[in-house]
């Protein structure tokens, strides 16, 4: 899933730079801002690397790093791009446009979603451990808030569950997943800040005229 | 103002990854890494991986992966059914391979379908072509002003980290130590590393030190970015000016920017900055910057 969070209006700041730079410092101006967003970002997403393991926790289960990977690849900022428009970060990540929206994930090639209940299941698809444990599927009647469940032989005749079919399944909003809009504001003001005294200093130093 | 939206764009890192060229090989992982890093950075490539179907499968997963696609356990099932259906075999390798391939042992990281080798080959491909984009953002001249250094810290969390009984190994605490005294700490804050942080200046030789295994580590991947050891969970975090100043890693008049060495901006100097201004400007700065 892809996300891109814009930054646009330094209208007013933009015509005094104008006045002073010229035109061709927007563009600097818009991507001082989106760095500082991005810097925010990466920080934001760090942390939460750092502490949600909710659904490996709860399965004992090691974590997926799912969120460490989503840092690393908004810090690799070439996610940032800036124009005398805008300056835009842009994540590549799935799972991302849950910090807009509630995300419904419906299966694309295979009947069912195959939610994992059990530690060995948690972070794999059945297919690829379907041979390696034995896999089976035991279906639920009609009127079951579930499809069925992926088993695993086990000990005597008991069965383990591996996974919980389902048609489909809405992720809620999460919206502390990303900075809150005031963070971000806060962030692109203080890249302004700072353009501003560059162009000033720069000024100062009769580099531009 | 603040927007979000959905269209689809290509990042510098997956642009990067797409100028790369398949290169099928059956050399190991050690004679790879006497390949000059210019040649590793222009190629996708695998140890023992000498299928050049194979090889492009993998430049196309991790594709999808940087574009956000899909996530690792899709992107490993889909490598795994590929090297089935080109029917690879730990033991005698891709049919009529001409190749002189050892046979590897199955689940072992030298079997190419085994999950733990398939995690490996995406995650440190995506992570260096994720990091490498880094690398190039953080060397803008906006950022060594702003973010003059990097940190070394513990992203991935690992089952059984370097440096824990269970791995046998050094941690990258001794590895740190090792690559700075290799480099005489160039660029590198002892007082950081006193205070138990690894924070070194961007241009420090401490970073090519670390990549290149200084004190006798074979499992380094010759990268002057993360990761920089097969399998590591080590990141980098850029460290804000202040704390670089701090931690003695730059003089507070020390800047890449032109005539911007003595600007540390504080709330209190930009109202310093400000007061120069008109009043008129300034109303004007203020009502701008606040928004």
């Amino acid at each position: 899933m892809n996300l891109n969070i814009s930054i646009t209006g330094g209208g007013e700041l933009q015509k005094w730079i104008d006045a002073t730079t010229g035109p061709s410092a927007r563009q600097g101006l818009n991507l001082a801002c989106i760095t500082e967003v991005q810097h925010l970002t990466e920080e934001h997403l760090i942390e939460i690397a750092a502490t949600r393991h909710d659904a490996s926790s709860r399965l004992c289960a090691p974590p997926s790093n799912h969120w460490a990977k989503a840092a690393e690849k908004v810090a690799s900022a070439s996610a940032i791009g800036a124009d005398e428009d805008a300056g835009t970060l842009t994540i590549n990540h799935p799972g991302i446009g849950r910090a807009l929206h509630d995300v419904t994930i419906k299966p694309v090639e295979a009947k069912a979603i195959a939610i994992p209940v059990n530690a060995l299941a948690y972070a794999h698809r059945p297919a690829e451990i379907w041979d390696r444990y034995n896999l089976f599927i035991k279906r639920n009647g009609k009127g079951a808030s579930s499809l069925g469940v992926i088993m695993r032989p086990g000990p005597g005749k008991i069965a383990i569950a591996m996974y919980v079919l389902v048609r489909s399944v809405t992720q809620q909003q999460d919206r502390s997943l990303l900075p809150s809009d005031a963070e971000f504001q806060e962030a692109a003001s203080r890249g302004a800040r700072r353009f501003y005294l560059v162009v000033r200093a720069e000024a100062q130093e009769g580099l531009i005229s | 103002m603040i927007g979000f939206s959905h269209t689809p764009k290509a990042t510098q890192a997956l642009l990067q990854w797409r100028s790369r060229s398949i290169f099928p090989t059956e050399f190991s992982s050690k004679e790879l890494r006497s390949f000059s890093r210019d040649l590793r950075l222009r190629s996708v490539f695998s140890a023992r991986m000498t299928n050049a179907k194979a090889c492009q499968s993998l430049a196309d997963i991790v594709d999808d992966l940087l574009s956000g696609k899909y996530a690792m356990a899709e992107g490993r099932f889909r490598l795994m059914k590929v090297l089935k259906e080109l029917g690879y075999d730990p033991q005698t390798g891709f049919p009529q391979d001409m190749a002189n391939v050892p046979p590897a042992e199955k689940d072992s990281l030298r079997d190419l379908s085994s999950e733990r080798r398939i995690n490996l080959m995406l995650e440190t491909n995506e992570r260096m072509a994720a990091n490498y984009g880094k690398l190039k953002a953080g060397n803008t001249d906006y950022a060594l002003h702003w973010y003059p250094a990097w940190e070394l810290i513990r992203l991935y969390i690992r089952e059984v980290p370097r440096g824990t009984p269970e791995s046998h190994s050094d941690g990258w605490n001794k590895r740190w130590l090792a690559a700075a005294e290799a480099v005489g700490w160039e660029g590198v804050s002892a007082k950081a590393f006193d205070h138990g942080r690894m924070i070194a200046r961007k241009d420090s030789p401490i970073w090519e030190a670390l990549g290149d295994g200084e004190g006798g580590y074979a499992d380094a991947l010759h990268n002057p970015f993360p990761p920089f050891a097969f399998n590591s969970g080590m990141a980098w975090k850029a460290v804000p000016r202040k704390l670089c100043v701090e931690f003695s890693l730059i003089h507070a008049d020390e800047s890449s920017l032109p005539g911007l060495g003595s600007f540390d901006p504080t709330e209190q100097e930009f109202e310093s900055e400000m007061s120069n201004l008109s009043p008129d400007l300034e109303a004007e700065m203020r009502r701008i910057l606040a928004a």
